[in-house]
């Protein structure tokens, strides 16, 4: 099986450790006392993704002040927001048990189709429509997660090559078209409400994010996911149903691509083919940020969810302040550098 | 078992009379010197001309099918050639230059009698581009302008001239907004065709006195989301823009829901080409405005020029397609009720025409 480099640590201090009966591993402060100086550099390490952002924020408040500090833009980068942090919550999931999934935005290109198809081309009304569509993507990711699983297969590989399926099944079943008339009024609508000034995207990401983080950092079956992910033959031989975990990560990610995909469709009212793939580097990109937020330096819910947040407002900012094209990805790469170098002097230094 | 048999047969009797049916059209029986005349029609396939028609077969290369406009190009190839006879065979390059190279080499070694590249700039395959020029196999490029090294490898490149779309919108937005309207682009600096529009309409909007306030230039790598997400941030970093002027005739359907989620529908969406979603778009009062063009036809060159070359070894002609595009604005007086603006059916049916008059089968 390919597991996750330990980028990351991939674990929480403690939880993990305890959840497979290993030792826990040590803190940034054990095996000793720091220098005052190794403290201060650790200290600016753990703040630099967050020290960053607010650097970031405040550039962009001079260089396009009359916009972007509006309640406007905090709202536009909001809803911007949701899908990707949809995913990242999914895939975090997947990080922390030790597993990679690139099959994910296929299955929202699968869950896309089918729900625009059913409801555009064959007359369903919209709850069956979705029923059928998170159905479908739940049956992708068990697939997913038995092959990795059962099946002793490496999870890049299989999921390359189940994305790479999904994505014909998707293309087979919408013709490779874009699908624009038919929507039904009400399936638009789901994505156009609105309470306390939020879009129900953002109300629909916030939910599932909070429901993630308790489910990864506040239950047993987090705890032991973070163990698979720290330690899987440690965590095997501590009693924990390894298998059964990680094909419940790849259900709840591929799930979660199936919610993603009705926001998304719903809110362009159409079906554009094979539109998704470009959230896959992104939604990493957001996890590995995420991963070096704090003194965890683990893959973290809320710590995707800000990776996300961190990128978003980077490419909004940008593009408010009439930056050129190559910035965005320039300064989004050598952040995410940084962070991935930060993350593995902090995984160094609690070793 | 015997009245089984019996219900076989006669299913199979009715088959067979409604087969022959279809087969001779209306004509079948109450008129034979019609029935003849139809049928000598049929023999031909109405291809009367005095040079013969070898049977032949051309690739078509689509940069990506999930372009409205590509497929249809893809389909107006696919349809002409069938009705000349002709095999062909239509490939998605779905954007990877990887698979623009393969279908390129399948071609080649099946030999083919000539290949149509849909926006395929030329450096990606140039080796395929000069295999396909050693083994005599002409490649002609449609649709939309292509750039870069290896230009020339191309037999052909026939496409409306994509600066002319920039123009036609710009002259059509001056005649709508006062001078002094901010605007905003959406680019695709990547793709020289589409690029092409915002360079031509941008000096015209200035010249105006229109002003550029914001511009995005899209990665084409992820294309649907990025042109929705830079269509809300283009607008909320500059407020009043009243236009969104835009490289690619993709954006309508992506940028209308992004901008009303949004709440900025007084933003008008100029775009390109008659695409089937923004004309809906118009249709239903959405802001949009297209400056469309019969660009089928450059398609319809390119096979015309592989008959040519096949039938009576005729050189291609790399400005057979000169002065032959027409171009219009469509906004909400002037959408069609239904259908395109220029059908592409219209425009195989007048090829077609033509090819029946030059050559036989």
């Amino acid at each position: 099986m390919t597991t996750v480099p330990q980028v990351a640590g991939a674990k929480r201090a403690g939880t993990a450790g305890s959840a497979a009966g290993a030792p826990a591993p040590a803190g940034p402060g054990a095996g000793g006392s720091p220098s005052r100086a190794a403290r201060g550099l650790s200290l600016v390490e753990r703040s630099a993704v967050v020290g960053s952002f607010v650097i970031m924020v405040l550039l962009f408040c001079l260089l396009a002040g009359d916009t972007f500090p509006t309640s406007g833009t905090v709202k536009d980068i909001l809803d911007q927001c949701a899908v990707p942090v949809i995913l990242v919550c999914g895939l975090t999931l997947v990080l922390a048990v030790g597993e990679f999934d690139l099959s994910y935005t296929a299955t929202v290109g699968l869950a896309a189709g089918l729900v625009i198809v059913l409801t555009a081309q064959h007359g369903w009304s919209v709850g069956p429509a979705i029923l059928v569509s998170l159905l479908a993507s739940l049956a992708v990711g068990v697939i997913v997660g038995l092959l990795v699983t059962v099946g002793r297969a490496s999870s890049f590989i299989v999921t390359l090559a189940i994305g790479s399926a999904v994505t014909g099944l998707e293309l087979a079943i919408t013709g490779n078209k874009t699908i624009f008339q038919n929507i039904p009024v009400n399936y638009a609508d789901l994505s156009a409400k609105t309470l306390l000034g939020l879009k129900s995207p953002v109300w629909a990401a916030l939910l599932i994010m909070g429901a993630i983080a308790v489910l990864l950092h506040r239950t047993r079956f987090g705890r032991q996911a973070q163990a698979i992910g720290g330690n899987p033959t440690a965590a095997y031989l501590a009693g924990v149903r390894v298998r059964r975990i990680r094909v419940i990560a790849f259900a709840i990610v591929a799930v979660l691509a199936g919610v993603a995909a009705i926001i998304l469709t719903s809110r362009a009212s159409s079906y554009y083919p094979n539109s998704s793939a470009g959230f896959l580097l992104n939604t990493y990109a957001a996890a590995f940020l995420g991963a070096s937020v704090g003194r965890w330096r683990g893959f973290t819910v809320f710590g995707s969810a800000f990776g996300v947040l961190w990128i978003t407002t980077l490419q909004t900012g940008l593009t408010q302040a009439n930056a050129p094209a190559w910035t965005s990805s320039f300064i989004q790469g050598l952040v995410l550098a940084i962070a991935v170098l930060v993350a593995s002097r902090g995984r160094q230094a609690t070793s | 078992m015997k009245k089984y048999m019996a219900c076989i047969a006669t299913v199979v009797a009715v088959g067979s009379v409604s087969a022959c049916g279809s087969s001779n059209g209306s004509s079948t029986g109450s008129a034979p010197a019609t029935a003849a005349t139809t049928g000598s029609k049929a023999a031909t396939g109405g291809f009367t001309g005095s040079t013969k028609l070898p049977s032949g077969k051309v690739g078509v290369l689509q940069v990506n099918a999930q372009s409205e406009r590509i497929q249809i190009w893809g389909k107006t190839a696919k349809d002409a050639l069938s009705k000349v006879g002709w095999k062909s065979e239509v490939i998605d390059g779905k954007g990877d230059p990887a698979a623009w190279a393969q279908a390129m080499t399948t071609f080649i070694n099946e030999k083919v009698d000539g290949i149509v590249t849909l926006a395929i700039d030329p450096a990606a395959i140039l080796p395929q581009l000069k295999a396909a020029k050693a083994a005599g196999i002409p490649v002609i490029t449609a649709g939309i302008t292509v750039a870069g090294p290896g230009k020339n490898l191309y037999a052909a490149n026939y496409a409306p001239p994509d600066g002319r779309f920039g123009q036609v919108l710009a002259d059509y937005l001056k005649t709508k907004f006062p001078a002094g309207t901010e605007y905003v682009d959406q680019d695709l600096t990547a793709v020289s065709g589409a690029h092409a529009l915002i360079t031509a309409g941008d000096p015209l909007m200035k010249a105006a006195g229109f002003k550029l306030v914001g511009t995005k230039d899209l990665n084409p790598a992820d294309l649907v989301p990025q042109t929705s997400k830079a269509a809300v941030d283009l607008t909320a970093g500059h407020p009043k823009a009243k236009i969104m002027l835009t490289c690619c005739d993709f954006a309508p359907p992506i940028v209308v829901p992004a901008l009303k989620q949004a709440g900025r529908t007084g933003v008008t969406i100029a775009a390109r080409y008659d695409n089937p979603s923004s004309l809906a778009l118009i249709r239903q009062g959405a802001p949009v405005v297209i400056a469309a063009a019969d660009s089928d036809q450059s398609v319809l060159l390119a096979i015309g020029q592989l008959l040519a070359k096949k039938a009576s070894g005729t050189a291609i002609d790399p400005k057979a397609d000169a002065g032959k595009y027409t171009f219009k604005m469509v906004d909400k007086a002037t959408v069609p009720a239904s259908g395109f603006v220029f059908d592409p059916a219209t425009q195989i049916a007048a090829a077609v025409k033509q090819w029946q008059t030059e050559y036989s089968r």
